[in-house]
């Protein structure tokens, strides 16, 4: 178990100033490190799957720009080593590669509003030709940077008032 | 055929994938591992299986959600759970809004409070410090999130102490991440009568 503090999550959030919170942090310590595995399997797998550790970084980034958190979304952009991934990690712009211009826009949508995905979103993925797996792999990065910003958020939150 | 359900209910569905699960008797040594299958407990749920494609991921996300949930001190179970609700009524998930809303109820044994968010979409009924729960979960639900210092001062104002708030922030964010593969991966069904 490493120091919660050397957590992604925690290292983005200044709770220096703020015992209680610090204090709660660590009450909750095995959820942080839990948190910062989750992030290591999710962005840094060692089998990579359809995504490779840049175009995992890229689609992060995105995320946490469409939620408004700069902090992560400037950590993310570090970690994209090809210049090709840069559109995915920019709302607005689209890679040209078929595949991948298909996998943003269904960021954006599963970001922005899960409600509106259907059966068909999923079918037309398959359609695409996108494997089961490679879709769950997708769906993965996905849901786990739209918690992980969220508890960066809220953190910060607590950390700039209390 | 079942009927697929589209109002939000307290009756857990039947939960039917779009994507083939994993089955049991081919899974790779990562996935039973993943999976946490032992040969006294094979009884794996579909959701999971569909979540077995991904291994490295599930491996981890199984104990941080239980851990957000079930963890001891901190935030009560029925408050933690109706954090889940409002992330997962403001994310339209309908199967993780029964689940999470039934347990609500079993553990409070009351029906008003879910009645009140799911039936006649009137939360601002719930006591003050229920409302601060949920319109603070809410918020942090949409993109971007939209909490605020006050959203924050309305928890504090009805008594909820810092380890409480990163509670409802950790189940608010753990239903971001379980909405967005429950409602996108798969329907909510009625059972057969």
């Amino acid at each position: 178990m490493e120091d919660i503090f050397d957590t992604l999550v925690m290292k983005l959030v200044n709770t220096q100033d703020n015992k209680a919170l610090q204090e709660a942090a660590i009450n909750r310590a095995n959820l942080f490190n839990l948190t910062e595995e989750s992030y290591l399997a999710a962005i840094k797998p060692e089998h990579v799957g359809i995504l490779n550790h840049s175009q995992r970084a890229a689609i992060a980034t995105r995320i946490c720009i469409l939620n408004d958190q700069q902090d992560a979304a400037d950590h993310y952009r570090d970690l994209i080593t090809t210049p090709d991934d840069l559109p995915m990690s920019q709302p607005g712009a689209f890679p040209e590669t078929t595949i991948l211009n298909i996998i943003t826009k269904h960021v954006d949508l599963i970001t922005l509003s899960p409600q509106d995905s259907t059966k068909e979103t999923i079918k037309e993925l398959q359609s695409a030709g996108l494997t089961d797996t490679q879709i769950v792999e997708i769906s993965a990065v996905i849901a786990f940077v739209n918690y992980q910003v969220r508890v960066i958020k809220g953190l910060q939150l607590i950390a700039s008032i209390s | 055929m079942k009927n697929k359900i589209k109002e939000f209910t307290t009756i857990i569905p039947f939960w039917n994938p779009y994507i083939t699960p994993v089955q049991l008797e081919t899974a790779t040594p990562e996935q039973l591992d993943a999976l946490q299958v032992t040969p006294s407990n094979t009884k794996v749920g579909e959701y999971v299986l569909v979540l077995a494609h991904d291994p490295t991921t599930l491996k981890h996300r199984t104990p941080l959600f239980n851990g957000i949930m079930y963890s001891r001190n901190g935030l009560s179970r029925p408050e933690t759970e109706l954090s889940a609700v409002a992330t997962s009524v403001t994310n339209r998930c309908i199967y993780c809004t029964a689940v999470h809303a039934s347990r609500y109820n079993e553990l409070t044994k009351t029906t008003s409070d879910m009645e009140n968010i799911l039936d006649t979409k009137t939360p601002e009924k719930l006591d003050p410090r229920k409302l601060a729960i949920f319109n603070f979960s809410k918020k942090l639900s949409v993109t971007p999130p939209t909490i605020t210092g006050a959203d924050l001062q309305s928890l504090r104002d009805n008594d909820l102490q810092i380890d409480e708030v990163l509670d409802i922030i950790l189940s608010s964010s753990i239903f971001a991440w379980a909405n967005r593969l429950m409602h996108p991966l798969g329907e909510p069904l009625e059972h057969n009568v």
